[in-house]
């Protein structure tokens, strides 16, 4: 969209347009400063998707042109966001081979137990690795969180792997756990190297199938382990 | 004996949007474009294959709520006056480019498309496209299948079995109610498929559905067959594997057939070209600015000079696309053939809403596939019942989780956007099996409330929502019908906690989210 396109609309028309965009802009800002907002967050919109070689979610997304909505009233959704509901609970969802969204609530008389004098926060989601098969692997590392936290992208280093992930509290020398994860367990996402020969068919019908050009094959050099990150080292 | 076959999967969905509280509300025009340029076009093809003598077949799932919504006669008749809209529209825009060369034809293309429409709809169909679809499922030539209820993303619920038993109890109850049958099919929602999955879709009698190629190639063990063939999981649920190339050259997005310089450009609208005050007639109250369907330029390049749109060279292009297509799936399947012993079979799933609506030419070259394929005898059109009537028996894999959004799994779902939302929607699905438990055997009054609460859990986790929430354009539209499910449920958990009923709400609020009339509630209760 050019800027001229502008020319015929009222100063109103552009604000609500940048309203409905989504875009948060500050009062009083001149309307060519709005226009350049409007613009880059339509090309934004109508940029390609990055990642798989399809644009299906694209198309999904067309289905649904919108017109720019009234004044986007979005004080009840903030409200939404930040409801709580004095239980404590964690849950977790993988999202994809190296991460899962962790969320967690807490009672009014946990976080009561848990208030300390400094301000500081006592708690930690501590993530387990089972390893694959059941019952193995003790393995963990801990992600600091603050009281006023409810949720946080935790790593998955491996692929493969199982893990569970605690809401845990440190009380004095103790450690309390709060809530607890169903396992869980992160995707693969590379083909493995098959040395048992399954055979230069199966491999050239892979080849057709696409696994080279979704970049399913590992390297033939493996190179350096992967950098177990923690979420907190981002 | 085939050399290949070839299975075209369609999924029709839209969210359910239904305001009767507004005299006009912008988004149910989703449902009305959809109508106009996809399902009637659609319909269309599938007489003129039939009249013509030219046999096809595909699969295709109709969500359940784009079933409600089909099925509703306030929004019938107000997709009535969307085409009277735009058949006034048309008429005005005859006046403003009379006598032009290059839009006259284009205006009158569009007077056309909406006259068939009404034509259609009300003359031929009665309002009934639900049963215009059934037809073509009763004559075997469309295989109907069902997905989610409200097209929730499966693998973020993984952990809630409650939340999945409803989406798909309730989906098979409204694909009883519409079709009279069980399906034997599911639609994965933006084929979103996870191991374990399979057991609950078997365990619903459910016998198949699609995967992406990601996680069909990442199965365990490797399927013997790459994508050209099924596999079947240890619960006996079939995974189709969707076929990469023909989904590059259909989606890609710079090099896919709707891209071609020839074909219809989606985005030069009159809505966004014209004055304002020309237009006030077709806008919304807000007399903002929307896509009106009135385009006049083809895709031309990367360019802003684009060039006047010419149907009949647009359609001729996708006619030769279609025979590319049927050339490239019949090369693939020469070199995979020596491979199997079987022949190949390339799956091809797509959004419904493609053809026509966002790739206004691609009616035109579905219905030249298919008679294309009529002409090569090697080339097998079947759907994915069929085939595993043909191949009962496939190899074992259990496919990977993935899904076809951005970067193949679960990210467009579970961002920095969206995520807010799962903390309500997990404790929403608690405690609506919290009432269910609590209330196992209601009737009357009681009952309604429940059925109702148990719709709105369901509409709150319609993956439609998060999907928008990621972008401008939508996103507080999306974010609204969230928030207003969840406010709903959790007005009728109060109502029940507290013993209360304000039965004008209740029964207000019955008449606008009125879909799923079969549903029980009872579908949340843990299952023993």
């Amino acid at each position: 969209m050019k800027p001229e396109a502008f020319d015929a609309l009222s100063d109103e028309e552009i604000l609500a347009m940048a309203t409905a965009l989504g875009l948060e802009l500050p009062t009083g800002l001149e309307r060519s400063f709005v226009i350049e907002e409007i613009i880059e967050a339509r090309e934004e919109d109508e940029s390609p998707q990055r990642g798989d070689r399809d644009s299906a979610l694209r198309i999904e997304e067309r289905k649904y042109a919108a017109a720019p909505l009234g004044c986007g009233d979005r004080g009840a959704c903030a409200e939404l966001e930040e409801r709580r509901y004095n239980e404590t609970s964690l849950h977790v969802i993988v999202r994809d081979q190296a991460w899962a969204f962790a969320f967690w609530d807490l009672s009014d008389s946990d976080r009561a137990l848990l208030a300390r004098e400094d301000g500081s926060s006592p708690l930690f989601l501590r993530v387990f690795e089972l390893g694959e098969e059941e019952g193995s692997g003790p393995e963990h590392h801990d992600i600091a969180v603050g009281l006023a936290d409810g949720s946080w992208y935790v790593n998955l280093p491996q692929p493969e792997t199982r893990y569970r992930v605690e809401l845990c509290a440190r009380l004095g020398i103790k450690i309390r756990v709060l809530a607890r994860s169903e396992d869980l367990r992160a995707p693969r996402a590379q083909l493995r190297r098959d040395d048992s020969g399954s055979g230069a068919g199966r491999d050239r019908l892979f080849a057709l199938a696409g696994a080279d050009r979704l970049a399913l094959r590992e390297p033939v050099e493996a190179g350096s382990p992967a950098r177990i990150l923690g979420a907190d080292d981002e | 004996m085939r050399d290949a076959y070839l299975a075209l999967v369609l999924n029709a969905h839209l969210p359910f949007v239904r305001k009767p509280e507004f005299s006009r509300f912008f988004e149910e025009r989703w449902l009305f474009e959809a109508v106009s340029e996809t399902y009637l076009p659609l319909l269309r093809v599938f007489r003129r294959l039939e009249a013509d003598e030219i046999p096809f077949t595909l699969t295709m799932s109709l969500s359940p709520t784009l079933a409600a919504m089909l099925g509703d006669s306030l929004l019938a008749e107000r997709y009535l006056g969307y085409l009277d809209g735009q058949i006034a529209l048309a008429a005005r825009e005859r006046e403003r480019v009379a006598g032009d060369g290059d839009f006259g034809p284009l205006v009158d293309m569009y007077a056309e498309l909406y006259r068939r429409d009404r034509e259609d709809f009300e003359g031929l169909y009665g309002r009934n496209l639900l049963g215009a679809f059934d037809y073509y499922y009763k004559k075997g030539r469309v295989e109907l299948i069902t997905t989610a209820a409200t097209h929730a993303f499966l693998p973020a619920y993984r952990s809630e079995p409650a939340l999945l038993a409803a989406q798909l109890e309730t989906a098979l109850v409204s694909h009883r109610a519409s079709f009279g049958k069980h399906p034997s099919g599911f639609w994965l929602p933006h084929l979103g498929f996870y191991p374990g999955l399979d057991r609950l879709l078997k365990a619903y009698n459910l016998q198949y559905g699609v995967v992406t190629t990601r996680g069909g190639l990442l199965g365990d063990p490797e399927p013997a067959y790459a994508s050209f063939a099924p596999v079947r999981t240890p619960s006996g649920f079939h995974a189709f594997i969707r076929d990469a190339a023909a989904t590059e050259a259909v989606w890609a997005e710079d090099s896919g057939y709707p891209a071609d310089p020839v074909h219809r450009d989606f985005y030069r609208d009159i809505g966004y070209d014209l004055p304002l005050d020309y237009l006030k007639p077709w806008l919304e109250e807000a007399g903002s600015r929307i896509y009106t369907g009135f385009k006049y330029w083809a895709v031309t390049g990367k360019t802003d000079q684009k060039r006047p749109y010419r149907p009949e060279a647009a359609q001729a292009r996708a006619r030769e696309q279609a025979r590319d297509f049927v050339d490239g799936r019949l090369e693939l399947a020469e070199e995979a053939r020596p491979h199997m012993d079987r022949p190949p079979l390339m799956v091809c799933p797509y959004d419904a809403e493609l053809f026509g609506h966002w790739w206004h030419e691609g009616p035109t070259w579905l219905e030249a596939v298919f008679r294309e394929a009529a002409t090569r005898p090697g080339l097998g059109l079947v759907s994915l019942s069929e085939y595993l009537k043909l191949h009962p028996e496939n190899p074992p894999s259990m496919p990977e989780f993935s899904s076809w959004g951005d970067g193949g799994y679960g990210e467009v779902w579970l961002d920095g956007s969206n995520d807010w939302l799962y903390r309500h929607s997990f404790k929403a699905t608690e405690r609506m099996t919290e009432l269910a438990e609590r209330f196992p055997n209601e009737s009357g009054l009681r009952e309604r409330i429940l059925n109702q609460a148990a719709r709105e859990v369901l509409l709150a986790t319609c993956s439609d929502w998060p999907l928008l929430m990621r972008k401008g354009a939508s996103a507080a539209f999306a974010r609204r019908q969230v928030e207003d499910a969840l406010a709903n449920f959790e007005r009728t958990y109060e109502m029940l906690s507290a013993n209360t009923v304000d039965t004008e709400w209740l029964t207000k609020l019955e008449k606008r989210d009125n879909l799923f009339r079969g549903i029980n509630y009872r579908v949340f209760r843990r299952k023993r």
